[in-house]
């Protein structure tokens, strides 16, 4: 008796929440395709009427900031992936004095807000480029997440198993390539994901540190829902969401199963 | 088969050996020899250094001071890749992510040996059958039993012939009775390979059966290295006698000029010192042996395992033949064996004896 109840509760919990954290998507999703009169007026000052016109409105109009942020994401995936991969090897396999206070500290930036950090990299590198700038500021939530994801993937495999390849002659060069990397991969594919996810949806970096001309698709969002009606702000969501949805779906599929067999095999 | 017997092994020589961790000195000051195309069986307690010893040898660490010579060329600065060593892991080390054929193959396709592949398939093809693997070829390592496992071990490490195997106790994960078979297997595949071997354990029945020659390491020092039979039959002190095998240490008591034991008068012994070991199969039946108490005895089937009271305290072990008779709280008259019994000093040194 009491057991069913626990399950019964437990279900009922699962629903709430699963509601309250798909709601605002619903909502947006239905503001998108609705035929409401609140359709923005283009500044032309044409009305934008039926759902089609009004995506291809958001496209033209937000083209740019898309274009920009999939500039970033394309800049700081491979950046992040570069700098966190050999750090959490060297961390687990070749750890130095100090290197477990290093490893600790560079999750900090975590916890740090966007606006803390987009502040912190102007004041010191005021003079660098703005784009280099949201890069750096990127990098310091998406490098963290790698180290994470594949510092757990190492801490999982046997190091001796690298030895193995090395005592059979593998050149340093041919142990990372025939054994590490393989045996990472799927660490090395979730990482990538989150990080795309993390940088695809970076808002308060990126809105600090935008100009005119260096706007990312979040920052543009925001302005979106400040000056354009509803249904507006809810296509350029929808468009916001399009690419993020499938990395999430991968990377819920790769962090339950995938992940656990190729590394722990 | 010609191919599947290994090149002559090197020889190999250390000298002045020293590796710390942190300080806390894992090697220390060691000296060995390991004779071209013979098993060298170290074996020592955990912590005694002996697989600190095997990944100095096999390049995977490198000795704060000393030299390391193969065949008389100095290897000690050289990366494990350019040394010509295999080494078989106590955790196995397979790739996971290669099948059995594919694990087997890595070490011929390297920088440090690249066999053409039509060759280098054919050695594949020996070194599994040699480890009766050709059944496995296709599968991964995670579909592998544990002794299955450790069979694809020693053919990936036999394969590109290396001139020195390395054995960091590759049986240690075994249950017992596998271990038992798998042991007499490794010990005619390594008579078999006639390469250079240097085995690492901390068990005395594996060294006793595959070394030709045996080293006792404790904290990093060779306590005592030779034959095997000579270390169990005269240990250099009661460490030695007492991780080789089960060993009766009785205190050797000087009495109106005679010296005497509580097995009676000391019979005449080569060596010197305050122990005399007793080895429980170097005890036998004797009418005019000591009289002596049994504490316990329990059957274990090729010998009864007799417990026995000391007149002065203390007790004494035997392994006597099955069913001789003695039962708990009867008595027995027991003697040393001729020819056996062992004079060593008493641990931490000996007084006048």
């Amino acid at each position: 008796m009491r057991r069913r109840f626990y399950r019964r509760a437990g279900i009922a919990v699962t629903v709430a929440l699963a509601l309250a954290l798909l709601a605002p998507i619903l909502i947006t999703v239905w503001g998108a395709f609705s035929d409401s009169q609140w359709y923005g007026q283009r500044s032309e000052g044409v009305e934008v009427a039926g759902t089609r016109e009004l995506f291809s409105y958001v496209l033209e109009v937000w083209g740019q900031a898309l274009g920009r942020s999939f500039q970033i994401v394309a800049a700081v995936v491979p950046l992040a992936l570069l700098i966190g991969a050999p750090a959490a090897w060297a961390f687990h396999r070749r750890p130095f004095p100090g290197s477990r206070l290093l490893e600790a500290a560079a999750l900090v930036p975590l916890s740090i807000p966007g606006v803390a950090l987009a502040f912190a990299l102007i004041s010191t590198l005021g003079g660098a480029p703005r784009f280099g700038l949201l890069i750096a500021g990127h990098l310091a939530y998406t490098v963290p997440l790698v180290l994470k994801t594949v510092g757990n993937a190492l801490a999982a495999t046997d190091p001796a198993v690298e030895d193995a390849a090395r005592t059979l002659g593998a050149s340093p060069w041919q142990v990372a390539r025939r054994v590490t990397l393989p045996l990472l991969a799927p660490a090395l594919v979730l990482a990538a994901l989150l990080a795309f996810a993390v940088s695809w949806g970076e808002f308060n970096v990126a809105f600090l540190l935008a100009t005119p001309l260096l706007q990312t698709f979040p920052a543009a969002l925001y302005a979106t829902y400040t000056t354009n009606s509803f249904p507006v702000a809810a296509a350029a969501t929808l468009v916001f969401l399009l690419p993020v949805v499938p990395a999430l779906a991968a990377i819920q599929a790769l962090g339950g199963e995938e992940l656990h067999r190729g590394v722990s095999a | 088969m010609t191919g599947t017997t290994g090149r002559a092994g090197m020889e190999v020589q250390v000298r002045g050996l020293r590796y710390a961790y942190a300080r806390e000195p894992a090697i220390d000051d060691l000296t060995l020899d390991l004779p071209a195309g013979a098993v060298t069986v170290v074996i020592g307690p955990s912590g005694s250094g002996k697989s600190t010893l095997l990944r100095l040898l096999a390049g995977l660490l490198h000795p704060d001071e000393g030299w390391i010579h193969f065949d008389g060329a100095d290897v000690t600065g050289r990366p494990t890749e350019k040394r010509d060593v295999g080494v078989v892991f106590q955790s196995y080390a397979l790739f996971p992510h290669l099948t059995v054929r594919d694990n087997v193959a890595f070490g011929l396709r390297t920088a440090r040996r690249k066999l053409p592949p039509g060759e280098a398939a054919g050695r594949v093809d020996e070194a599994l059958a040699l480890l009766g693997l050709q059944n496995l070829a296709g599968r991964r390592p995670a579909e592998l039993s544990g002794g299955e496992q450790q069979r694809v071990a020693v053919a990936r490490a036999i394969a590109p012939r290396p001139a020195l195997l390395l054995f960091d106790e590759p049986l240690s994960a075994l249950d017992a009775r596998l271990r038992r078979s798998v042991r007499a297997d490794l010990a005619a595949l390594l008579a078999r390979l006639g390469t250079t071997v240097l085995y690492v354990t901390h068990d005395q029945e594996e060294a006793m059966l595959l070394a030709g020659h045996l080293v006792v390491l404790d904290r990093g020092r060779i306590v005592q290295a030779g034959p095997p039979l000579d270390l169990y039959r005269r240990p250099a002190d009661p460490f030695v006698a007492t991780f080789l095998g089960e060993a009766n240490l009785l205190e050797v008591l000087e009495r109106e000029g005679r010296k005497e034991t509580a097995l009676g008068p000391l019979p005449a012994l080569p060596g010197s010192g305050t122990r005399l070991l007793v080895r429980p199969e170097d005890l036998e039946i004797h009418p005019a042996g000591m009289e002596l108490e049994v504490a316990e005895c329990r059957g274990l089937g090729p010998y009864d395992r007799v417990l026995l009271r000391l007149p002065g305290g203390g007790t004494l072990l035997a392994h006597l033949p099955p069913a001789t008779g003695p039962t708990a709280g009867g008595s027995v008259r027991l003697a040393l064996r001729p020819g056996r019994g062992h004079l060593l000093a008493a641990p931490g040194g000996d007084l006048a004896p």
